[in-house]
């Protein structure tokens, strides 16, 4: 079989065990037609990667979770309502890691908006792990990136993270390290979450400190915090 | 075996609602097999895609008909091709510093499909008359043979669709080097 035959078998998957093994060794020793075979699988490869687009995406639509709507706030704040209610009624010693439980929920992505394709940067990879709430990947991604940001975000997510995977003790450490320079968007948002990672490690007084700043500031999270604070005071 | 071979039947018929399901079976078990291989975490998803796509691919182009073994054996045989791809332990070939990977298992030749150059060639592609366009996706798409194109195209003879292909191969070549200008 000449060289033409063996090309087109093989791009019609026709090639007996045989043959593939007489055109890897024509491959192997003739470079006119290595050449030649190399820009056809180029060829090959370039239409089916136009042809992988839409079932690329339909996979990604099959791995998405059920979006969560933005409105964190207000959901916190109806249960943060409901809570201060009940608490009229049972006056009891309030279980911190309760309030926690219901009062943390990790902060929306304000930085990348949610697309994934194959020329993900790694700090889009790092969003998309949040977004999808896996955590523990977007932990390493956000501490590599993190030493590297200049923006200051990352390591605000990178604390969310750790929060979202319970590890509120080194949440703490990365949302207070004095190296770390606050977006301004976010200090409140510090504040906030610094307050509840304070509640989950039952640190009543710095719980108090830092609820009382978000109050001050007057942020999205105030009131949310007045009833916490009368809740643990 | 029946079903796995029930499965391929459906997937021929371009059920893509099976190819769903091949997905998300497949899905947990293949991540458990690819980080036995030191490759990283995030690219796993992407290895995934594309090897559950390659044997959609496979199906389609005919290459794969008859199972001889399980959808899963010969699911992660694919998987395993790429997951080597990355890692560069594939028995390959190198032509002026490209890279050629083979897999005498799956009978395949891949290059590395570096993305700029992809999407160069793929504008060279839609550059091309709609003649040209239809006969080398069939011919190196569908993986049809050069007799079944001259009938689905209605062509003359085999040597008219040989001349042809050349042509479209040669104008697409000068389309790919003009846009490197």
């Amino acid at each position: 079989m000449n060289k033409e035959g063996l090309t087109e078998k093989y791009f019609s998957n026709r090639l007996s065990e045989a043959e593939f093994v007489k055109l890897q060794e024509l491959l192997e020793t003739d470079a006119a037609f290595r050449e030649a075979f190399y820009s056809e699988l180029e060829i090959q490869q370039a239409l089916a990667g136009e042809k992988h687009r839409s079932l690329k995406e339909r996979f990604e639509k099959l791995e998405e979770i059920p979006k969560r709507k933005n409105n964190w706030h207000l959901y916190a704040a109806a249960i943060a309502a409901l809570i201060a209610i009940g608490s009229l009624f049972y006056n009891t010693e309030p279980n911190y890691q309760e309030v926690y439980a219901v009062h943390f929920e990790p902060y929306p992505n304000i930085v990348t908006p949610v697309v994934r394709n194959a020329s993900e940067t790694p700090i889009e990879k790092a969003y998309s792990y949040y977004n999808n709430r896996k955590y523990k990947d977007a932990i390493k991604a956000f501490e590599e990136l993190k030493i590297t940001d200049t923006t200051g975000f990352v390591t605000f997510y990178y604390a969310m993270s750790l929060m979202a995977d319970s590890q509120v003790e080194k949440a703490i450490n990365t949302l207070e390290n004095p190296n770390w320079e606050i977006p301004q968007k976010l200090q409140s948002q510090t504040d906030w979450y610094l307050a509840l990672s304070y509640l989950k490690s039952e640190n009543k007084e710095k719980a108090i400190f830092y609820l009382e700043k978000v109050i001050i500031t007057d942020g999205a999270m105030a009131s949310q915090a007045k009833n916490i604070l009368l809740k643990i005071k | 075996m029946i079903k796995d071979q029930y499965v391929v039947d459906k997937l021929k018929e371009e059920d893509l609602k099976t190819l769903d399901e091949v997905y998300l079976t497949y899905k947990k078990e293949f991540f458990l097999f690819a980080r036995t291989f030191s490759i990283p975490e995030s690219d796993i998803g992407d290895v995934y895609q594309e090897t559950i796509i390659s044997l959609y691919e496979n199906i389609q182009n005919k290459k794969l008909e008859h199972l001889t073994s399980t959808l899963k054996t010969y699911l992660f045989a694919i998987g395993k091709f790429k997951i080597y791809k990355q890692l560069q332990k594939n028995k390959s070939l190198t032509h002026e510093g490209n890279i050629i990977h083979i897999s005498e298992e799956m009978q395949v030749f891949e290059t590395e499909a570096e993305e700029e150059r992809q999407h160069l060639i793929q504008k060279g592609l839609q550059q091309l008359g709609a003649k040209c366009q239809k006969v080398l996706e069939l011919y190196y798409y569908k993986g049809m043979a050069l007799d079944e194109i001259q009938t689905e195209l209605d062509y003359t003879s085999k040597d008219v669709l040989k001349s042809q292909k050349s042509r479209c191969l040669k104008q697409l070549k000068e389309l790919v080097k003009k846009s490197y200008e």
